[in-house]
């Protein structure tokens, strides 16, 4: 059953766990100061010397940042993913938290940034007429990269039966609760997101297809990737 | 008079209970230290390319910069409100311990969220001055050394008032009766007194800054100890996370000799007569505006300024149409930390004071190495002893097992036991240095006259030494508990499945800027942190003077 609510892409090859949200980290930009034609669709585009200091970035130790550059270094090779983060680390204001780089785009201090789009979703919720919108990354090629919030059944678990019944009701019925919540993406293609990522982001764009297990198991070359370019 | 006159006998079982409280927090962090003797060689090579130096830079600078603001702020206003009286000098007596009770990942956030570059006081800047005005950069190795500082000043505070109350009045009046002026009786005859108290707070403002992590996060400053973090959760190499983190056990043996080294062969204890306390000179005209503003802007800034500003927001989250759906959990989350904090003050108190005792009944070598060893625990971070008592009870599990003695799983997952026992590494150092002041202040020749009589170890110990340390085993029991609660990264690390704390909820909240929802638990912690500190403030300034 949990096999037919989630794509395999979303979860384990070996079905140890199953993705339930999807959180896709995305390109987003003051939509005071640009143009959404002039806003970057590509990661690798941030990287090119003309966005010098118009750029807002979350630090290497956080797991997103990580996940992203594992997935540039499955998908464009070491070189390239090394050439990128340089570009980054030349270009970009290296900040704390995603909801601090969307406040220093409203702010003007950054045009542009990377963030997870459902703080975005967060802040438009609070405030409709918050001044940052969101563009969907490499929509012409691979798809935006998406985490996944998911789980599994531990093997010592003292209920294994309930917590399979839970997983399948997380899946199915329960998706409605978990994204209204927190504005995540359900992992279900049969159940619709709620109704304001919806509306503000649409439903149409294309996610990248990578595996998590395989950009997961890049991690830790992201992480020294992104020291040796200088990526604090 | 030595110890030799005592009955030798009597002696080895305090020297053992010393050992063996000394080596059940040494092993887990010598199971991390000892990783580095068969090193990642490549990933050594690849973080000293590239952000090792930086990082041991940036350790240096912090450390050094909160332990030397710490020591004008604490030994400064010590000083002022026990040497003068000025409008307010009473009250800000014990006002400005209350920063004891913010934790700085509290000031911190508090910081940034309305000093950092998107708060509204650089919003504000911004529009009246220009989108490109210059403005201080808060989220900067400055402002976490100005955060800390802001905090962990209390330590060298309260240390050298009791030394001042208790060890310098009587030599200072006596200086002053021989004819030295006040600034000279100060600074020749208080100065060296106090000397040993400023060194220690000195020493555990710079462990207490080690230790941190979730702050200087906040600020985007790279310590070793975050580096240690990026390692084992980013490439979950825990081999080389647990080799660098011996760096960080470096700058902790470093702080400890410079406290040895600070406070030299000083040893002074004060016989004949209570001590009085100094004699107050009035301050008047701006002298006295100087002082009353300067402790007035300490404790707005360090403690009402912050928290009005949590109340407003905790108000401002209960009233308004979101709603918490976290409050359901605020029981479970407070029970779980005053649970931790109680076993862990108990534990402590009592192993502390039997350890201070063992220094005088034991074997003087044996004991004080043991004393030495037990403040490691308190310098290596968090997280590191946290690992370490991981990997040492999972080494005790195994053994259990192979002798057919072993539950399945039972330390390792039912780990509010390792919890504990973390805790008590990490906690036992600040409460045997307050016990052990205390009793090293019973003059030597009370505890030999009661050891004459023939009362024994236990009886000198639980007659003699009680009642006259009982001040600094309370203070023990205070610096644990408010410690204890304060806790983050080694409840982050070993807390049994859902057995969040309070610290867990502020720090999850927080790493997203969800600040007013993060008010409430942030408020809890102060508030019972609070009710030790006002205990504290009554103990320092309800003693006879």
């Amino acid at each position: 059953m949990l096999d037919g609510a989630i794509p395999p892409e979303l979860s384990d090859p070996d079905h140890l766990w199953y993705g339930l949200t999807l959180r896709a980290r995305t390109i987003v930009y003051n939509t005071d100061r640009m143009d959404v034609a002039d806003v970057p669709t590509h990661y690798a585009d941030l990287a090119d010397p003309e966005w010098k200091g118009r750029v807002c970035m979350r630090d290497s130790s956080n797991v997103y940042q990580q996940s992203l550059v594992a997935s540039l270094i499955a998908e464009d090779g070491d070189a390239e993913a090394l050439r990128i983060v340089t570009g980054w680390a030349n270009n970009a204001e290296i900040l704390n938290n995603d909801v601090i780089i969307l406040e220093s785009i409203a702010d003007g201090l950054c045009d542009v940034g990377i963030v997870n789009h459902y703080y975005l979703g967060r802040k438009l919720e609070e405030d409709p007429s918050f001044p940052v919108g969101l563009v969907w990354a490499e929509q012409d090629g691979r798809g935006v990269h998406v985490n996944i919030s998911g789980g599994g059944i531990t093997k010592y678990s003292k209920h294994p039966e309930q917590a399979r019944q839970f997983l399948e009701w997380l899946a199915t019925d329960g998706q409605g609760i978990l994204v209204d919540a927190n504005h995540e993406y359900p992992a279900n293609p049969s159940v619709p997101p709620e109704p304001l990522i919806a509306e503000e982001f649409g439903t149409d764009f294309t996610r990248d297809p990578l595996q998590a297990s395989v950009f997961g198991a890049l991690n830790g070359d992201a992480v020294r990737l992104m020291d040796e370019a200088g990526y604090r | 008079m030595t110890s030799t006159s005592w009955r030798p006998s009597s002696t080895w079982g305090w020297s053992a209970s010393a050992i063996v409280a000394a080596t059940l927090v040494v092993v887990p962090v010598g199971m991390l230290a000892t990783s580095v003797l068969s090193p990642s060689r490549d990933v050594w090579a690849q973080q000293w390319s590239t952000r090792l130096p930086g990082e041991l830079v940036t350790t240096a600078v912090l450390l050094v910069g909160v332990a030397v603001g710490s020591i004008v702020l604490g030994a400064g206003l010590a000083w002022l409100v026990s040497a003068y009286r000025f409008p307010g000098s009473g009250t800000f007596g014990w006002m400005l311990i209350l920063p004891f009770a913010m934790p700085s990942y509290i000031l911190g956030f508090l910081t940034l969220s309305t000093l950092g570059r998107t708060g509204p006081v650089q919003d504000a800047w911004r529009s009246a001055f220009g989108q490109d005005a210059w403005f201080p950069a808060v989220e900067s190795l400055g402002g976490a050394i100005v955060a800390f500082t802001l905090v962990l000043y209390p330590y060298v505070y309260l240390l050298t008032r009791a030394a001042l109350r208790d060890q310098a009045a009587g030599a200072y009046q006596a200086a002053r009766t021989l004819g030295a002026g006040p600034s000279e009786a100060a600074r020749r005859v208080v100065l060296p007194l106090v000397r040993p108290a400023i060194a220690a707070g000195g020493a555990v403002v710079m462990m207490e800054t080690l230790t941190d992590f979730a702050t200087v996060q906040y600020f985007g400053v790279d310590t070793v100890s975050v580096g240690v973090f990026r390692i084992w959760r980013g490439t979950y190499d825990r081999d080389a996370a647990s080799e660098i983190a011996t760096l960080v056990l470096a700058f902790a043996l470093m702080a400890i000799g410079m406290e040895r080294v600070a406070r030299g062969r000083a040893k002074f204890g004060q016989s004949g007569g209570a001590a009085s306390g100094l004699d107050r000179r009035v301050l008047t005209g701006w002298r006295a505006v100087l002082a009353t503003s300067t402790c007035a802007g300490i404790v707005l800034g360090a403690f009402v300024g912050p928290v009005i500003q949590l109340s407003v927001w905790a108000i401002r989250e209960q009233t308004g149409n979101r709603g918490t759906p976290l409050l359901d959990q605020y029981p479970g989350y407070l029970w779980h930390s005053v649970q931790l904090v109680v076993v862990t003050v108990v534990i402590c108190t009592l192993v502390a004071f039997v350890v201070a005792n063992a220094r005088r009944f034991g074997g003087r070598r044996t004991t004080q190495l043991a004393s030495r060893a037990i403040a490691v625990g308190y310098a290596v971070p968090g997280p590191v002893v946290g690992i370490g008592v991981l990997l040492a009870t999972v080494a005790v599990d195994r053994a259990l097992g192979r002798i057919g003695l072993g539950l399945p799983g039972f330390v390792a997952t039912g780990s509010l036991l390792v919890l504990v026992y973390a805790y008590t590494v990490r906690f036992l150092a600040p409460g045997l240095s307050a016990v052990e002041s205390g009793v090293g202040q019973v003059p030597e020749e009370m505890t030999a006259s009661a050891r004459t009589l023939g009362a024994p170890p236990i009886e000198t110990a639980r007659r003699v030494h009680v009642p006259l340390a009982r001040a600094s085993l309370f203070t023990a029991a205070v610096l644990v508990g408010v410690d204890a609660l304060k806790e983050l990264p080694i409840v982050l690390l070993l807390r049994p499945f859902g057995f969040d704390t309070l610290p867990v909820w502020v720090y999850n909240l927080a790493s997203e800027s969800r600040y007013e929802q993060a008010a409430l638990p942030a408020l809890s912690i102060i508030v019972v942190a609070l009710l030790p500190v006002y205990l504290l403030s009554r103990r320092l300034e309800g003693s006879p003077r």
